[in-house]
């Protein structure tokens, strides 16, 4: 893994563009600028550094960040839930491909079960992260519909700027007192 | 048989796309992907056709009877009045220069947000029926007829377009695809398919003068709020003029500025500056909205909210309009306002505009008589008639978002810069794929700002947030001013989940913030109500 990472994480970013219609993944895997094809180089980034990460696995915050950057998109993205994260799942795959022959020549199956191991801890961090993600979205949808009748609602006096006010005083746990 | 090992590995297969042709691949309508149909009591009030109840996650969408000829009718109708429409529909060669240029298709990979293909959706039933080629050779020759699928498409790909005209700007025959969006949206509505976040702003524009359909006295309410804030931070009471005849100038901003968060701190920009420049003018609440959702649905309906502004004009006596920071407002004013409604300045006092202050003519708005607020305001910077106080921003680093219609419908590009930069001392442009002409839209855009379809916001806000990250990561960027209403509202939940950290705010806050104003008493809270110095510490 450690001498193959760039090949694991090229094959890997193919498959995950497969997930997408044929002719966006030609264009995400040609297009390098990361401005123009932010989902493209962005996925490639994320992916080539948990190849990384999943070699060295000693920081669990590093490794969300990296796995962020691409469920964020896919959290939005026209995809179900189980799809958006399948991505992780298909690093199984790769590995499996690209080290087929060393696998069976060295009888490396408890090699792979471990590191396989990892990847399952990578799938449930990225079930975390998209719940995150959606949950996001959700008090987005909140506070935008506050934002917009912000002054109708000083106007109407409902505004309500300290919880304490309607809530009374927070106890030491966050709970109303 | 056992599988090999590699077959067994080439089986496994969490997800592929379909790999039809995009006339084959159907259409999804789970809820997400569409935003609410209007209401009946709305599309009755604006006399739009076929009000019903309805929703496109139904499989009858409640059509009438004849709606093909109907379509037919509307498509002859307007292939006949607009050569633009025409031409568009015949010339394009499919070359593909704005396939990747959308923000729906970078950020969401959907081949029919293609803007080239978009297009076609609408292309391929006017080959069909309105050409000799389609007629003969049908699906070769691109064509396809009109079913009722194809109607719902339409519904879901041309609501998926901000108009932003990105893509305009890399078709090597300039084909304008915001106006085949616009064609498409008014044959749509022909048949009742239209969003509600759009039509009830039309209904309330059209009745009360603003999005909200507050009423004159609220409004005026309101209006005080922002007065006593003002009064609270500076100790200055500056004056806001409502309805009053015979000021030389007519102000006519969006009204989200004047509702929402963080609009309303732009808005005591402007009337902080006002006060100080000794402006003569008056606010007006039947022209309260400068923004237009009629782009949004008809010619028809964005001439008649248009024309409230030279009526007003007219009734008031102004000799000008000065027009705040918005957006699509300025693409009806500096593209069709005077095609339509220019004859409405017969009888009025309008004349070429000229800035009481610097005596500067604003010789590119003679037709209109209308001037954009940043370019007014650039305009005072450079004669150094603005006492300003930079120091004041210090606590921000500063990005400018480049609003689609204002740089591409307009070339407001260095204006709003100009005004930045004098105050604010940090200011970091983004990469100039993304700015400037070639800026990348909210997302939120052509009536699309709605909550029900926040995915599709940030999936098309994703190449902006992108950027926005960049220069977060990469300068410590904090802060995007923009100048344009529904930028401020839309941006807001793009910078939360794509670049989170980095606030919104309109060019006008910051000018309010960094102004100098006669008899003010010691600034400790911006325009917000923030302590200044609190500020400065955590920055």
């Amino acid at each position: 893994m450690k001498d193959n990472q760039a090949a694991v994480a090229d094959r890997w970013h193919t498959a995950v563009l497969d997930t997408y219609p044929p002719q966006t993944a030609k264009l995400w895997k040609q297009n390098t600028n990361r401005f123009t094809n932010p989902v493209g180089n962005s996925t490639l980034a994320a992916l080539t550094a948990l190849v990384g990460d999943l070699v060295v696995w000693d920081d669990a915050d590093r490794i969300c960040t990296h796995l962020e950057d691409v469920i964020k998109i896919r959290a939005v993205q026209d995809f179900t839930p189980g799809k958006a994260v399948s991505f992780v799942f298909l690093l199984k795959k790769v590995i499996r491909e690209v080290f087929a022959q060393d696998i069976s020549r060295h009888g490396l199956a408890s090699e792979v079960a471990a590191l396989e191991t990892r990847i399952d801890n990578l799938a449930l961090m990225a079930f975390d992260i998209y719940v995150g993600c959606r949950e996001r979205i959700y008090l987005m949808r909140i506070e935008e519909f506050k934002n917009r009748y912000h002054m109708v609602f000083r106007k109407a006096g409902i505004t309500c700027t300290d919880p304490g006010d309607i809530l009374g005083p927070l106890g030491p746990d966050g709970e109303s007192a | 048989m056992a599988l090999k090992p590699e077959e067994l590995i080439d089986s496994i297969d969490y997800h592929h796309p379909p790999k039809t042709d995009w006339m084959d691949t159907p259409n999804d309508f789970k809820p997400g992907r569409w935003a609410y149909p209007g209401k009946i009591d709305v599309i009755k009030r604006i006399h739009f056709p076929n009000p019903r109840e309805w929703s496109p996650g139904d499989a009858d969408w409640k059509l009438p009877e004849n709606w093909k000829e109907i379509i037919y009718n509307g498509m002859r109708e307007r292939l006949d009045k607009y050569r633009s429409f025409k031409v568009f529909m015949d010339i394009c060669v499919r070359c593909g220069a704005c396939a990747d240029k959308c923000h729906f298709y970078i950020g969401g990979g959907d081949p029919k947000n293609m803007p080239v293909l978009r297009a076609e959706l609408l292309r391929s039933v006017y080959r069909n029926d309105f050409t000799a080629a389609g007629k003969i050779l049908g699906r070769l020759a691109g064509a396809r007829p009109l079913t009722l699928d194809v109607i719902k498409e339409w519904f879901l790909y041309f609501y998926q377009c901000t108009e932003c005209r990105r893509c305009s700007l890399f078709c090597p025959y300039g084909i304008d695809t915001a106006e085949v969006t616009m064609m498409a949206r008014e044959l749509l509505h022909l048949l009742g398919i239209n969003i509600n976040w759009i039509m009830e702003p039309v209904a309330n524009c059209n009745r009360m003068g603003n999005h909200l359909g507050i009423q004159p006295h609220a409004f005026k309410d309101i209006v005080d709020f922002m007065v006593d804030d003002i009064e609270n931070y500076t100790g200055v009471r500056v004056k806001a003029p409502l309805n009053e005849k015979g000021h030389e100038i007519l102000f006519i901003t969006p009204s989200g500025d004047v509702f929402a968060d963080p609009g309303i701190y732009t808005f005591m920009g402007y009337l902080m500056l006002f006060h100080e420049i000794g402006l003569d003018y008056t606010l007006s609440t039947y022209a309260s909205e400068g923004g237009n959702f009629g782009l949004f649905t008809s010619a028809d309906m964005m001439q008649k909210l248009n024309g409230k502004m030279y009526h007003e004009a007219k009734r008031l006596g102004a000799k000008w309009i000065l027009g705040g920071e918005c957006g699509h407002m300025w693409r009806v004013i500096n593209q069709y306002m005077d095609t339509m409604n220019g004859y409405m300045q017969e009888g009025t006092n309008l004349s070429v505009p000229r800035s009481p202050i610097t005596g500067t003519v604003f010789k590119n708005a003679a037709a209109t008589k209308m001037v954009h607020i940043a370019e007014f305001t650039a305009d005072l910077i450079r004669h150094n008639k603005l006492k300003l106080n930079p120091a004041r921003n210090d606590h921000l680093k500063v990005t400018f978002h480049d609003s689609c219609n204002p740089a591409r419908g307009m070339g407001l590009l260095d204006e709003p810069r100009a005004v930045i930069k004098a105050v604010c001392n940090d200011f970091h442009e983004m990469p100039i794929e993304t700015i400037r002409e070639q800026t990348f839209c909210c997302g939120g855009g052509s009536g699309l700002n709605t909550d029900e379809i926040m995915d599709i916001r940030m999936r098309g806000g994703l190449p902006r947030g992108n950027a926005l990250k960049y220069v977060r990561d990469k300068h410590g960027v904090n802060t995007m001013a923009c100048v344009c209403a529904i930028d401020r509202a839309t941006l807001i939940p793009l910078a939360n989940y794509w670049a989170p950290g980095v606030n919104i705010c309109g060019v006008h806050e910051l000018v309010g913030n960094a102004l100098e104003m006669k008899g003010q008493k010691e600034r400790e809270l911006n325009l917000r109500g923030e302590s200044l110095a609190e500020l400065a510490e955590e920055a």
